[in-house]
């Protein structure tokens, strides 16, 4: 006969793995009532799972277990969880070879995403001359729908990744490298070229870098500038102070001519751009926030029902593209209905409804 | 549950639940009373409205296994003299961590990844994928190329092996390793008497 602490762990892990069926969720409920120590140990088996979440969550940037696992878990492990990710969210279009001649197949998985960078890399050794090969050279635009996350090489070997529902312009000349974010955010590695300034303009925000990566996000009102490396000017073009900002930094503008704000939260702005990796992350952020970009994501939207969990913090980490195993953890953690129906996702129950019959 | 219920008790009890189950021994006539005491002190957390008037979590918690334990004798009414004159040595002395070791406790779960990597290989791989980076059943069956049993078994087996862990010797040398202070949880007979 298990013991309780294993029949707890049990079902805990078949609760936060998919949703109990009608007669389970009957089945743990007299498991718990019938002893308090029931409960107890489920509390227990609900933390240790929570632990290992939040231990996920601690290494957003490129889920490497650090110099931990012995061989063979060292090997598999970081490929692995760069494959977790589902397939169809990435797709890669480079900006101007066709797609015949660098990028073979539409739809990469994660591992070829990751591998980009050097694909780049190999455009430039061939000297391919990018911008001969589209119609106005420097000059292309770049959407993406909701949930699609796309990596493009810029013709000066700069590299762009555009999260969901975005949608950029690029305005190169012989001067400058502008980029119009109408919409969205970008993370930008630029490619080092002091002649040549790379400017990212989102509505009124000015970012402006040498070389240096960086993420603009328009927000809707200004927008919000993250630094992963080296340094980036920014202003806004209603006038008020430039300000620096750099690696692992964060600045807010409105827009308008005040202030910038500026943040030093490394750990921050590596939580905020685990999307590029196809993650969310989330270190006490409330259940609003979170379901807020989960949203962005989704055209399946997660609607919590109860105002009284928004303010609910969360630890833990999920793919972009995994809003209902969110929700079902959500449901297990607080103990509150779920309900998912094609277009959406109900957590909580609505207050002050009919009870039925 | 309370989602900061359950934050509290996997940054501050989990990892001093080995140490209270020594104290408790002291006080209890079997493995499975200390068991049973364990289990009613998490329920009791459970039971919280909520956690942030706690400044002492080792304290708090010991004051709250001294009470379930007290309870316990009432009720069975038979005790070893023993055993309630261990109960009086039941305390925490100066545990509670300077704030700014809370600061770092909350950020530091070493001591659980610690006990992972003790897991046997195998198990270890599938653990982690599955329970710490939330790969999928079907994405660790692809990405470690083991059959889908084995991931369940391996799961399983994982996180029951971390239970137990947990129990005989949770964080505690992960804590004594840093402050000294620290070091002085426990139960302390008094030398004046």
């Amino acid at each position: 006969m298990p013991t309780i602490d294993e029949s707890a762990t049990a079902w805990v892990l078949r609760s936060l793995g998919r949703e109990l069926s009608a007669q389970e969720q009957r089945d743990l409920d007299a498991w718990r009532q019938a002893d308090i120590r029931h409960q107890g140990a489920y509390l227990r088996a609900t933390a240790i799972q929570h632990g290992l979440r939040r231990l996920g969550a601690g290494q957003p940037a490129a889920l490497r277990p650090e110099g931990a696992p012995a061989r063979g878990a060292r090997q598999t492990m970081p490929v692995a969880a760069v494959a977790a990710q589902p397939a169809p969210l990435v797709e890669v279009t480079p900006v101007a070879p066709q797609p015949g001649q660098v990028a073979p197949a539409r739809r990469l998985s994660r591992r070829a995403w990751a591998s980009l960078g050097g694909l780049a890399a190999g455009i430039a050794a061939l000297g391919l001359a990018l911008p001969m090969l589209t119609a106005t050279p420097g000059h292309a635009e770049f959407r993406t729908v909701q949930g699609e996350l796309r990596k493009v090489p810029l013709p000066d070997q700069s590299i762009a990744s555009i999260n969901s529902g975005s949608r950029m312009e690029l305005k190169y000349t012989d001067d400058t490298r502008a980029v119009v974010l109408d919409q969205g955010e970008a993370w930008f590695e630029v490619a080092r070229n002091k002649a040549r300034p790379f400017i990212v303009e989102a509505g009124d925000v000015r970012a402006r870098a040498v070389g240096t990566a960086f993420s603009v996000r328009r927000l809707s009102r200004g927008a919000e500038v993250l630094v992963t490396e080296g340094t980036v000017e920014v202003w806004s073009v209603r006038g008020g102070e430039h300000r620096r900002i750099s690696a692992g930094e964060s600045a807010y503008l409105s827009g308008a001519a005040e202030a910038v704000s500026v943040s030093r939260q490394p750990r921050e702005v590596a939580r905020k751009l685990a999307w590029r990796e196809g993650k969310l992350v989330f270190v006490d952020q409330t259940l609003r926030d979170a379901v807020a970009d989960f949203n962005r994501y989704s055209v399946k939207k997660i609607v919590i029902a109860d105002p009284a969990l928004l303010e609910r913090k969360f630890v833990g980490q999920y793919p972009v593209a995994a809003p209902e195993d969110f929700a079902h953890d959500v449901s297990a953690y607080l103990g509150v209905p779920l309900q998912i129906s094609a277009d959406r996702i109900v957590i909580g129950a609505a207050r002050g409804r009919q009870p039925a019959g | 549950m309370k989602p900061e219920v359950v934050d509290w008790v996997t940054t501050h009890f989990l990892p001093f639940e080995a140490r209270l189950r020594l104290m408790l021994k002291r006080v209890c006539a079997s493995a499975a009373e200390v068991d049973d005491v364990v289990q009613e002190v998490y329920y009791k957390v459970l039971q919280l409205d909520g956690v942030g008037h706690i400044q002492e979590p080792h304290a708090f918690l010991v004051r709250t296994a001294k009470n379930v334990v007290t309870d316990r004798m009432r009720r069975d009414a038979i005790v070893s003299i023993e055993a309630m004159a261990n109960l009086e040595e039941l305390h925490v002395e100066d545990a509670a961590p300077s704030p700014e070791r809370i600061a770092l406790v909350r950020e530091d779960l070493r001591w659980l990844s610690s006990l992972i990597e003790r897991l046997p290989e195998r198990c270890k791989a599938v653990f982690q994928a599955r329970r710490v980076y939330g790969m999928s059943q079907h994405e660790t069956v692809a990405s470690l190329n083991i059959p889908e049993s084995a991931v369940e078994y391996e799961t399983m087996r994982g996180s029951r092996l971390l239970s137990e862990m947990i129990a005989a010797e949770g964080g505690f040398e992960e804590y004594g390793a840093a402050p000294a202070r620290a070091a002085r949880i426990g139960v302390k007979k008094h030398a004046n008497d």
